[in-house]
């Protein structure tokens, strides 16, 4: 089961709204996405400093 | 002990036995500045005050003391909380659940920076315990918790809460960070990759780089990398996504991640050779992003997927012949990857040493046995529940007020249902 | 704690409470029964993942003061690879007291997996390729291979394993399903 969707936050720099108001892509709502990221790179900070855990060969 | 510290047990101690727990976490919320200002007495406050019933006045100083510049006595502070965690009452923390997840935040950052992570396990599966109101509410410390199972590498604990599938997200402060539901499941896709459990991890993937979005994510993005290999992995083929998913990934991150694409262009080729010259031009970037093993992985499965396709062509097959129509060295290599698919359920086949042959079976199932019909029926269960628990769902939005507001088209600021008090923490 | 180990233990159960253990040490080490055990515990539930996961994490001063762990650790690596005989002569130690019948269990489940994969997987096999998978000399794995009434024969030391058998099918609730149905019959038209 699916969470439900999540507030607006940082990942929505012009509100919820104009996602929800978003059509398929093209028309001038296209452009003011483009706009919208690449203004807008989030959680660049975010911790993932972990050793390879996947590596089968690994048996030391 | 200076006069301000006992005007704060001493309100502590009277909202607490009195119930007045809203007020009490403004009064706490107030009282931070003049907490800060007298660090140096904050121990003996903890020790005057009582951990079940004034559970919200220590909370206020645990706080307080992990935002000092430097956490005075941090070995101290680590056992009380730890002590916190455990013996707090559930009742009262549920009035200030941000602080509550924020003293969480900052004592497995306190940890992880220290690389003690093993000792936050236990105190956060605790934590998160006392703190949800049912199993299938998610929390912003999961995420934590998650954090420190990887760094430990013990994954179980996690699963604890990864197995529960989540239907509602706590408001914490009536908030939710988008981070924390992001890491969540990035790092829970993570750990189930660790296990092997990769129908599992790549559901967590999904739902990392299907939340809506207008802006790069960077936790986004590297799960999406993750989903590529892992897709390749089980499915042998990166799966299609649902047409929710949001168009950054197509425009934004699918270009950032150009040697995963390039993998996965290669790996659909089916040339095993090929797919080692595109993985030894990329090493650097696999390596640098932890990401090697899985891609080593995908060689494997490469393999494994070509003797798939075998069987689609022939019914029987020499394992010498095998050996080189799927790149291996040699006859016994071949029997070897034969023998682990047909112990894990990937192919229907039988050897025969006697001629150094293999035979390919049709799947025995025919979907006519007891077992299926019961395989069958706990499907159906499943999805009668699901289905319940979606109009559950559907209802308590509908009499949602906010809902009702916008759906109606009017607009007022000062809406009724907006408080966070407990009780009313509830996703949309 | 739980260090006794008879034959009557649950090892399932006593790997739960060796991994609350563990959590509730935290950051100090455990004591190394507690390790060693587990990680016993893991290889015979076949979890290797976990198996894996736990060395890595076991502190290297508590490697270093318990030898039997990297004697555990190396059944566990000959498992990951599949190498049945490999597998059985790392398991002919002399384990101590505290892992001695969760490692004579292991030795048990591996030679059971290894005996039914034979059956599901070859349609015939050598006698001596046969006697790798099950860790006995080969003229002992011909007779264990004769007594399961699998045919031999003893010139070109050829065997055929007898085919596995479907698992046995779970009873139908006959009266009770009729009522499930209607259940089914229902949601499905709502």
């Amino acid at each position: 089961m699916r969470p439900a969707a999540i507030v607006a936050d940082e990942m929505f720099p012009e509100g919820a709204g104009s996602y929800m108001e978003m059509e398929e892509a093209g028309g001038s709502t296209a452009l003011l996405m483009d706009l919208a990221a690449n203004e807008k790179a989030v959680h660049s900070d975010f911790f993932n400093d972990f050793d390879d855990l996947f590596d089968d060969e690994d048996l030391s | 002990m200076a006069s301000t510290l006992e005007h704060y047990v001493n309100m502590v101690q009277t909202m607490s036995s009195t119930g007045n727990f809203t007020q009490l976490c403004d009064f706490i919320n107030k009282s931070s500045d003049m907490l800060a200002k007298n660090a140096s007495h904050l121990d003996n406050v903890y020790a005057t005050l009582d951990i079940q019933q004034t559970s919200l006045g220590i909370l206020g100083i645990l706080c307080v003391k992990y935002s000092l510049p430097n956490i005075p006595d941090l070995e101290t502070t680590l056992i009380q909380t730890t002590e916190f965690l455990a013996k707090c009452n559930g009742e009262h923390v549920r009035y200030a659940t941000d602080n509550y997840a924020e003293l969480c935040h900052k004592f497995a950052q306190a940890l992880v920076e220290r690389k003690m992570y093993a000792r936050g396990i236990a105190p956060l599966v605790q934590a998160i315990q006392k703190i949800q109101i049912h199993p299938a509410q998610l929390t912003s410390i999961h995420s934590s918790l998650c954090q420190l199972c990887l760094l430990t590498k013990n994954m179980k604990p996690a699963l604890l809460f990864l197995d529960i599938d989540v239907t509602e997200i706590s408001r914490e402060g009536g908030h939710f960070d988008a981070k924390d539901y992001l890491l969540y499941y990035y790092y829970g896709g993570m750990i189930y990759t660790a296990l092997k459990n990769y129908d599992r991890a790549l559901y967590c993937f999904e739902i990392v780089i299907t939340t809506p979005s207008v802006a790069v994510s960077h936790i986004m993005m590297e799960a999406y990398k993750k989903f590529t290999l892992v897709s390749l992995i089980l499915h042998g083929k990166i799966i299609s996504l649902p047409k929710y998913t949001p168009q950054v990934l197509q425009r934004y991150i699918k270009p950032l991640c150009q040697p995963y694409m390039d993998l996965s262009a290669v790996y659909t080729q089916n040339n095993l050779a090929d797919l080692r010259i595109t993985v030894s031009k990329h090493t650097d970037v696999f390596n640098r992003d932890s990401n090697m093993g899985l891609v080593k992985q995908c060689m494997t499965s490469l393999i494994k997927k070509n003797i798939q396709r075998l069987t689609k062509t022939f019914l029987t097959l020499s394992l010498a012949d095998m050996a080189n129509r799927v790149q291996l060295t040699s006859p016994k290599e071949a029997e070897k990857y034969v023998l682990h698919m047909i112990e894990d359920g990937e192919i229907f086949a039988t050897i025969n040493q006697k001629d150094g042959m293999v035979r390919f079976h049709d799947n025995p199932e025919n979907y006519n046995s007891p077992n299926m019909l019961l395989e069958l029926d706990k499907e159906m269960q499943r999805c009668i529940q699901l289905d319940e628990k979606l109009r559950e769902m559907d209802r308590e939005i509908a009499i949602n007020p906010q809902y009702v507001q916008k759906s109606s088209g009017t607009h007022e600021d000062d809406l009724p249902g907006t408080s966070t008090g407990p009780g009313k923490i509830q996703a949309y | 704690m739980a260090a006794v180990v008879g034959s009557t233990v649950d090892y399932g159960l006593l790997g739960v409470d060796l991994e609350r253990q563990e959590l509730e040490f935290g950051a100090t080490p455990s004591p190394p029964t507690v390790y060693s055990q587990l990680l016993a515990i893991y290889l015979l539930q076949n979890d290797l993942c976990n198996a894996k996961f736990l060395w890595k994490r076991i502190p290297y001063s508590v490697k270093q003061s318990t030898s039997e762990l990297s004697t555990i650790w190396q059944v566990a690596q000959k498992m990951w690879i599949k190498d049945y005989s490999a597998i059985y002569e790392a398991l002919r130690k002399e384990w101590s007291e505290e892992v001695k019948s969760i490692m004579a269990a292991v030795e048990e489940s591996v030679r059971t997996r290894a005996l039914r994969l034979v059956r599901l997987a070859y349609s015939s096999i050598n006698a001596d390729e046969f006697a790798t998978f099950v860790g006995m000399p080969a003229e002992r794995a011909i007779q264990a291979a004769i007594e399961e009434g699998w045919e031999v024969d003893q010139n070109t030391r050829i065997i055929i394993p007898k085919r596995l058998e479907p698992p046995p099918a779970p009873p139908i609730m006959n009266e009770q399903h009729l009522s499930v149905l209607t259940q089914y019959v229902t949601f499905m038209e709502n």
